[in-house]
């Protein structure tokens, strides 16, 4: 109830919640579909932007915990039946553990060296995945449970009807992933507006003056890692119980990719940013399958390798020309709206300069 | 015993290429602090230009290898120049997702330009091979290891004895100050883009190489490399070596003599486990140093 | 503000000496600054004045030699524990977090005084929301006191430099020191600037019982606010006294103003 009294305010936020709210009504089941995997993409992302936009520890690592999550509902709710208001937090709990138990060495690391680490993390869970056959199905995968709350489960076919309003299969999954993700916004809003988040930022900005100011560096970096893993795991948990069925060669190095794709082409370290850039990276592969020049078959560009290239190309792109993502998008097209009167404002100037300035001045 | 030393040589020749992946990241990272997570993705494209000169146009195998390290060499300084310029003095996180980007893009055309199916290398060595005490020397990978050997020696020449070497440690240790001093910061970076781009296409030749053939998962060898830049640090090309030939000696012991009980495929991540038990020993690799930080 | 105030010296250097491999930063060097007191370091370039600040604020631990903090071993002690300890410093070249607002480089300053984690904080709980505001409630205090509350909602980098030192000097005060230090808090300012910051740096001493060890090259701003100097040349100590005694110093003289005279008159 508490949290109700930081209620995010700005009109624009306003207006998209209210456009996300009513989406399911004006789309076709494939685009709902696409939107779903975006939203719950999105929870992920957010969660990544806490460790790498906030805190500047570069992880690619972040695959390895979206399994965890899935693969802790997968025991819990598919093998051992128990509802999803269990199975859910416990996904994000299960990975923060994981991502505690990782953290010491990682803490030791900065940077370049950080990134290598949590790489060869993802390889080795991955090796994890492929060989525990009974929790992982092995490589040939295995099915996951779908949502149930109560008596009533989120499975294809099922639906719930409110006052006239019908809400299927997709849609069910759509609202609970938009409410997550929307206490995620919440939490994270909050979190970066205070004593830890503030030291995240510090230590993203000035490890050691952060330090000799009192903040304790490896908890902080340690935590950044724990909230990271947890929004991961519940990311993962969905995602698999959305799509019902998963294999571990899905959580490669790709699937990081996507999600760093992600916070830097939506504004890493910037709150809304990550909601931004999931929004454009995971909508590729599905917008792509219905351009002319794409096809499916083999004989020309494929979805897949389309929508790699683009974005590829995207990240290159936005580091270049707008290092604050879409979400500076709007600073600069008002800047130049404005243009006749004054000089750009450089107006939260964002995380990845800020972690220039570190790396400048740590040389 | 026989056995043993087979597996050993194979490690070896896989070191050797390992080294050579190493080598690519050594040179860019000493000229600009940069990793480049784009080497294997030059490293997959270089194959596949050999592969398609040699095989489907004809041209003379050396002929093929030497136009695609012209190819590489070319993109990998349009890369620097038209990229990566613009992003000195910014932070190794910008430089990492960029050359991610590069990368994905880069295997992403590759596979769409040659299709999913493997390919003919058309090399000349193929499964040739001398045998001496019971074990099998393939041609391809006695090749490797001199090579390597030869490379490590010509990158030892130039750092000793031409100005770029000297300019290339300059601009690492502070770009600013080498850029003031007179150094061309940016020939420099250059030049370390069309070393790296040269080393990725000789590893790609031998990567290709029997047993292997060219396919899409070529360019993956370059994320086993990153154990063996670590375990040599970052900025030493002997370090690289000694790396890259511990990585592949590992990788292909524990292919071997893997127990059961650690799953199929165990020797693929044996070297981060060795590179993560080492990183917890000694944080910045066997032979790096802590950096300094200044405030 | 009334603290009980120790009769000894707050800190304490003996026989203090730094090496890096094979060069000597400083050795040999011995002080003591005594509660209320403003103490400054003083010294030409190369003379290890910042080798010595690193040491105190504990980002090089001295090769041989002890600190004393209040009569305890300062070596004990991490460098994130200085800001439990009493003690705020200052960084030449700027320790701010340049797309944080004032506001927030300042709170990071009270980082140590508060208790909220990520739990309570991102659920916005209220004992962490009272936190929150009590502390903001400082630090706009000590935003006052340098003069720079009207700007805590700017992000620090959008700052003219002498604001941005004002702004680190407000965060060493929100820490609430006993002992602050102050690493050439006038260097690559104009002229302006540094009047100003010396005129701050002497009404903060004024103000109450607080300690404060400045290092500092700008010999005029040194003269104006300290009451006891301790000069160094190539590491070594060459004197200590009251700026009267050390402007009239012989090895002084020949040391640091012959060799930099404009310094002297600045």
């Amino acid at each position: 109830m508490a949290a109700l009294a930081r209620l995010p305010v700005r009109p624009g936020v306003l207006a998209a919640i209210v456009v996300a709210l009513v989406l399911p009504f004006g789309a076709d089941s494939a685009q709902l579909s696409t939107c779903v995997f975006i939203v719950i993409a999105a929870i992920g992302a957010v969660g990544l932007n806490v460790l790498t936009g906030y805190t500047g520890q570069i992880s690619l690592g972040h695959a390895f915990f979206l399994a965890i999550g899935a693969y802790t509902a997968a025991v819990l709710g598919g093998d051992h039946g128990i509802s999803a208001l269990i199975w859910i937090p416990a996904s994000g709990l299960t990975a923060a553990a994981c991502g505690l138990l990782v953290g010491p060495t990682a803490l030791r690391l900065r940077g370049l060296y950080l990134a290598i680490v949590t790489l060869g993390l993802l390889f080795i869970g991955q090796h994890l995945f492929f060989n525990l056959d009974g929790i992982t199905g092995g490589p040939q995968g295995r099915a996951f449970p779908a949502v149930q709350l109560g008596s009533f489960d989120f499975s294809p076919g099922q639906q719930l009807t409110i006052g006239g309003a019908v809400i299927d299969h997709d849609g069910l999954y759509y609202y609970l992933a938009l409410i997550i993700l929307l206490a995620s916004l919440l939490f994270v809003r909050n979190l970066v507006a205070s004593r830890p988040g503030r030291a995240m930022q510090a230590v993203r900005e000035r490890e050691l003056a952060g330090a000799v100011l009192g903040v304790d560096v490896a908890r902080t970096k340690l935590m950044a890692f724990g909230v990271s893993s947890f929004f991961a795991g519940v990311s993962g948990a969905l995602f698999v119980s959305y799509l019902s069925f998963a294999q571990p060669s899905q959580w490669d190095l790709l699937l990081s990719i996507q999600y760093l794709a992600a916070i830097t082409v939506g504004g890493i370290g910037t709150l809304y940013g990550p909601v931004l850039g999931s929004i454009v990276v995971f909508a590729i592969p599905d917008l792509a399958k219905s351009l002319p020049f794409i096809s499916d078959d083999g004989t020309g560009l494929s979805p897949g390798n389309f929508s790699s290239i683009l974005y590829g190309v995207l990240i290159i792109i936005f580091f270049v020309v707008e290092p604050r993502g879409v979400a500076g998008l709007g600073p600069r097209l008002s800047a130049w709206l404005r243009r006749p009167g004054a000089a750009t404002t450089p107006m939260g100037r964002v995380a990845v300069q800020s972690i220039d300035q570190e790396e400048a001045g740590s040389r | 015993m026989t056995e043993f030393f087979q597996l050993l040589f194979s490690g070896v020749a896989l070191g050797a290429v390992y080294s050579l992946i190493a080598l690519g990241f050594t040179v860019i990272y000493r000229a600009s602090r940069v990793i480049n997570f784009s080497q294997g993705a030059f490293i997959l494209v270089s194959a596949y230009v050999i592969s398609w000169l040699a095989t489907d146009k004809g041209v003379p195998f050396f002929l093929a290898v030497a136009l695609s390290i012209v190819f590489a060499v070319a993109v990998g300084v349009a890369f620097q120049l038209l990229v990566l310029r613009h992003l000195v003095g910014r932070s190794a996180f910008v430089a990492v997702m960029v050359t991610i980007g590069a990368s994905i893009a880069m295997t992403a055309a590759v596979s769409a330009i040659f299709g999913p199916d493997q390919k003919l290398l058309g090399d000349p060595w193929g499964s040739s091979a001398v045998h001496a005490a019971g074990i099998t020397f393939t041609w391809v990978k006695l090749w490797s290891i001199i090579v390597v050997a030869a490379v490590l020696y010509a990158l030892y020449l130039f750092d000793r004895h031409s100005r770029y070497g000297l300019a290339m440690r300059a601009t690492a240790s502070d770009h600013i100050a080498a850029l003031a001093a007179g150094v061309p910061v940016g020939r420099v970076h250059a030049i370390a883009w069309g070393m790296a781009a040269t080393l990725g296409t000789i590893a790609g030749m031998f990567l290709a190489g029997f047993p292997n053939s060219p396919n899409l998962g070529l360019g993956d060898a370059s994320f086993r490399a990153f154990p063996a830049i670590i375990l040599g640090g970052l900025e030493s090309p002997k370090g690289a070596v000694v790396g890259g030939v511990s990585i592949g000696v590992v990788e292909i012991l524990t292919s071997g003599y893997s127990p059961g009980w650690a799953g199929t495929n165990f020797s693929a991540v044996a070297p981060y486990i060795v590179m993560i038990a080492v990183l917890l020993a000694k944080p910045y690799g066997l032979f790096g140093s802590v950096p300094a930080e200044r405030i | 503000m009334a603290r009980p105030r120790p009769t000894g010296p707050i800190l304490e250097a003996r026989d203090l000496t730094l090496r890096f491999g094979e060069v000597t930063a400083f050795q040999d060097v011995a002080f003591a600054v005594m509660p209320g007191e403003l103490f400054a370091v003083i010294g030409p370039n190369g003379a290890g004045k910042t080798s010595l600040f690193n040491v105190l604020s504990r980002v090089y631990t001295p090769t041989s030699g002890q600190i004393a903090l209040d009569g305890r071993d300062l070596t004990a002690l991490r460098p994130r524990d200085l800001a439990g300890a009493g003690v705020a410093r200052t960084f030449q070249n700027l320790g701010l977090f340049g797309p944080l607002s004032v506001l927030d480089n300042v709170l990071v300053g009270r980082h140590h005084l508060m208790r909220a984690g990520a739990l309570r904080a991102g659920f916005g709980l209220r004992s962490a929301r009272a936190e929150e505001r009590e502390h903001t409630a400082a630090a706009m205090a000590a935003l006052e006191r340098t003069g720079m509350a009207d700007v805590a909602g700017v992000a620090v980098e959008n700052l003219a430099y002498g604001d941005r030192k004002r702004v680190e000097i407000a965060r060493a005060l929100a820490m609430h020191p006993r002992l602050l230090l102050l690493d050439e808090p006038v260097a690559g300012m104009s002229a302006d600037e540094r009047v100003e910051i010396t005129e701050l740096v002497r009404a903060l001493h004024a103000d109450g019982d607080l300690t404060i060890l400045l290092v500092e090259h700008d010999m005029g701003m040194v003269m104006r606010v300290a009451q006891r100097i301790l000069v160094l040349d190539f590491g070594r100590p060459i004197a200590v006294g009251s700026p009267a005694e050390i402007q009239a110093d012989e090895a002084v003289i020949r040391a640091y103003l012959g060799a930099a005279p404009e310094a002297a008159t600045a």
